[in-house]
């Protein structure tokens, strides 16, 4: 089975093969013998790549992955060939919309909000603040825009991942 | 006059409720936790010997109260109290309240703590004992435009604090006119929400400069020694990351000069118990008092790793009414100790506090390590509380070894289930600047986990390990469609067990 993995700017092609109860994997010039172990729940694992071993931390979200590895974290997607040729169709047909929410990056409490709907916004403009282990922490406009909601209200307490402002 | 006491009870949380803890057991006395709604199941309510629920989590309703902590101590019998650091350690009412319900307070006088806990006091009484400032006001500031006229005066950039601050916590650089009120405004939020006062203060803010802290001892006698220095410039946003000891630009003479300066500073308020004075230090080896901390500190094992002394046994030996066992000529600074501050940080998302259930802790361990902390397998970090989850602390006979020592230590030390600091740490270690030594306060502004000589074989390793865990999943997820026996164990990890027993 062939996957693709994107990290940074670099592309790898990885062809997994099991032979001899043993799972192998080909990478450029190189085929690697592997044995990886999960363990802990849920992001823990212990890598043997030709006796070489390593203990990292792995987090999948989908095709999304998050390797801590040697004290350096790494983003990367990793497609199997059949995910890799259906998201190249839809990349093609896809739209992109004007709106981006604004989410709280953390869970905690609104302090202020600095912002109402139809005002206008630089990059970088505080929207909102947030207070979470007593550090208040202002959440910024990530990009030029105009406010089209505000979607919380001081005092309340927020998730991580809520929608607190609308820009448009 | 001996006061001797029995049974005491700690004032705290976390990692410093256990560090007392821990003391006072090895000390025999009996000890008497209080908690939150919020940490029923932590390690120090299982640790001490009695435990009485003080009310909701928010610290206010808790861990801040007065009334409900003298309620417990009158109820358990406790005859002394050990208020840690943070919470109500600096607090003069406290323990003042303390003292009037006849229960000895573990730490400085109520005088002592009000003397150096306003900070704008703090600074006059330095001034009073001929020890050299920072340039900056004389009193509170009472609105935005006072500010700005004082920060006019003696130039941008300035630092804002709070007069009741600690920690880091209500204080703002602020380093050109147009940022001053908004940052006045979240430094003062900030310090009402910590201390429950808003009162600002502000200094030049001199910069090229390190922190140094000096911590000390003094009993009831007028005795007073000090125990060397604590180097805390690697600092973020105010707040200190890793504290070592000792320091490397200062020297036998500059230690002296130092130590004697603080010892000054806390005869001029009749300092009793353990204390820390800080200084900032600059290239010139001038030093400015900064602020007296009025207890235990955080970053206090890298000076009991080198000079030997269990600071909480002297602070429990101190408030008993026993005099100094330790005289100066008798305190000597061997090796090198440093600290890291692990928290439950995201180093890769603006250092945003990770929330979440710690489901397995691996602790590092072996030679040289000590790690205080008070999670556990199943710890729930919340967000009530300050996100340092625990301080990782080695010792050995030189700094470099200390450094290579901690690196080992980090790369053992693996927490699942959140995000922590522990690869900012580990990549810290491994910055030139900080192993040459070579570094002031503002070091962490412009380090960033940019990418290390590693980089390339990391990604590639990174790559196989993700697609590896992919083609897990998918085989797992394959065989449970075809009806096959569920379970995190592919074919070939079978195989591989299979094989190794074969071969053994």
């Amino acid at each position: 089975m062939k996957y693709y993995v994107e990290v940074d700017d670099r592309t790898f092609e990885l062809d997994f093969q099991e032979e001899d109860e043993l799972l192998y994997v080909h990478l450029g010039e190189s085929r690697l013998t592997l044995d990886l172990r999960q363990i802990s729940q849920p992001s823990l694992y212990s890598l043997l790549v030709d006796n070489r071993s390593y203990e990292i931390f792995v987090e999948a979200r989908g095709d999304e992955f998050n390797v801590l590895i040697g004290g350096e974290m790494f983003q990367l997607k990793v497609q199997d060939e059949w995910t890799r040729r259906l998201a190249n169709i839809q990349r093609k047909s896809g739209v992109e919309t004007g709106e981006l929410a604004v989410v709280a990056p953390m869970p905690g409490a609104v302090v202020a909000i600095e912002v109402s709907p139809g005002d206008e916004v630089k990059r970088g403009q505080g929207l909102v603040i947030l207070s979470a282990m007593k550090m208040e922490n202002e959440i910024k406009s990530p990009r030029v825009g105009r406010v089209k909601s505000v979607d919380v209200s001081a005092g309340q307490t927020v998730e991580q991942g809520r929608t607190l402002v609308v820009l448009e | 006059m001996l006061t001797t006491f029995r049974k005491v009870l700690v004032a705290n949380r976390g990692e410093i409720a256990v560090r007392v803890l821990r003391s006072c057991a090895e000390l025999g006395l009996h000890t008497v936790a209080v908690y939150s709604e919020a940490d029923r199941n932590a390690l120090h309510v299982r640790y001490a010997d009695e435990a009485y629920s003080i009310g909701a989590p928010p610290a206010k309703e808790s861990y801040l109260s007065i009334d409900k902590i003298l309620d417990v101590a009158r109820r358990a019998g406790a005859e002394a109290i050990h208020p840690g650091y943070g919470f109500l350690s600096e607090n003069e009412q406290f323990a003042q309240a303390c003292q009037d319900n006849g229960i000895v307070f573990i730490g400085p006088r109520a005088s002592s703590i009000a003397a150096m806990g306003d900070k704008i006091a703090a600074r006059k009484v330095a001034k009073a004992a001929g020890v050299p400032t920072v340039p900056g006001t004389d009193g509170p500031l009472a609105t935005v435009e006072e500010a700005e006229a004082f920060a006019k005066k003696f130039g941008y950039p300035i630092l804002l604090k709070a007069a009741a601050g600690g920690g880091g916590k209500g204080m703002r650089t602020v380093r050109t006119p147009d940022e001053l009120a908004s940052a006045f405004r979240l430094a003062a939020n900030e310090a009402k929400a910590a201390f429950g006062d808003g009162t600002l203060y502000l200094e030049k803010l001199l910069e090229g400069v390190r922190h140094v802290e000096i911590q000390i001892l003094g009993d009831r006698y007028g005795n007073v020694v000090h125990l060397g220095e604590r180097e805390c410039s690697i600092q973020r946003r105010r707040q200190k990351l890793i504290e070592e000891s000792p320091s490397t630009v200062v020297d036998e003479d500059l230690r002296r000069r130092m130590g004697e300066v603080a010892v000054r500073v806390a005869e001029a308020v009749n300092y009793e118990n353990a204390g820390t004075v800080e200084f900032l230090l600059d290239r010139d080896k001038n030093f400015y008092f900064l602020e007296m901390n009025t207890r235990l500190q955080v970053e206090h094992p890298i000076t009991e790793l080198v000079t030997g002394v269990d600071l909480v046994v002297e602070q429990i030996r101190i408030a008993s009414g026993r005099k100094l066992r330790l005289t100066q000529r008798n305190i000597v600074v061997k090796g090198a100790a440093i600290e890291c501050r692990v928290s439950a940080e995201d180093p890769y998302n603006d250092f945003l506090p990770s929330i979440g259930r710690i489901t397995h802790v691996y602790e590092p361990s072996g030679p040289g390590i000590r790690l205080d902390t008070s999670i556990y397998d199943g710890f729930e970090v919340s967000l009530y509380y300050d996100p340092m989850i625990a301080k990782l602390i080695v010792w050995a006979e030189t700094r470099a070894q200390a450094i290579l020592r901690m690196r080992r230590a980090l790369e053992e030390f693996k927490l699942v289930g959140i995000r922590t600091n522990i690869p900012f740490h580990l990549r810290l270690m491994e910055s030139p600047t900080f192993i040459a030594g070579r570094f002031d306060n503002s070091f962490l502004d412009s380090f960033n986990l940019a990418a290390s000589d590693e980089s390339g074989e990391h990604a590639r390793l990174a790559a196989v390990a993700a697609a590896a865990v992919a083609y897990q999943l998918k085989q797992v997820k394959s065989r449970k469609v075809d009806g096959a026996q569920p379970g995190n164990d592919s074919a070939w990890k079978l195989a591989a067990r299979r094989a190794a027993l074969r071969l053994s």
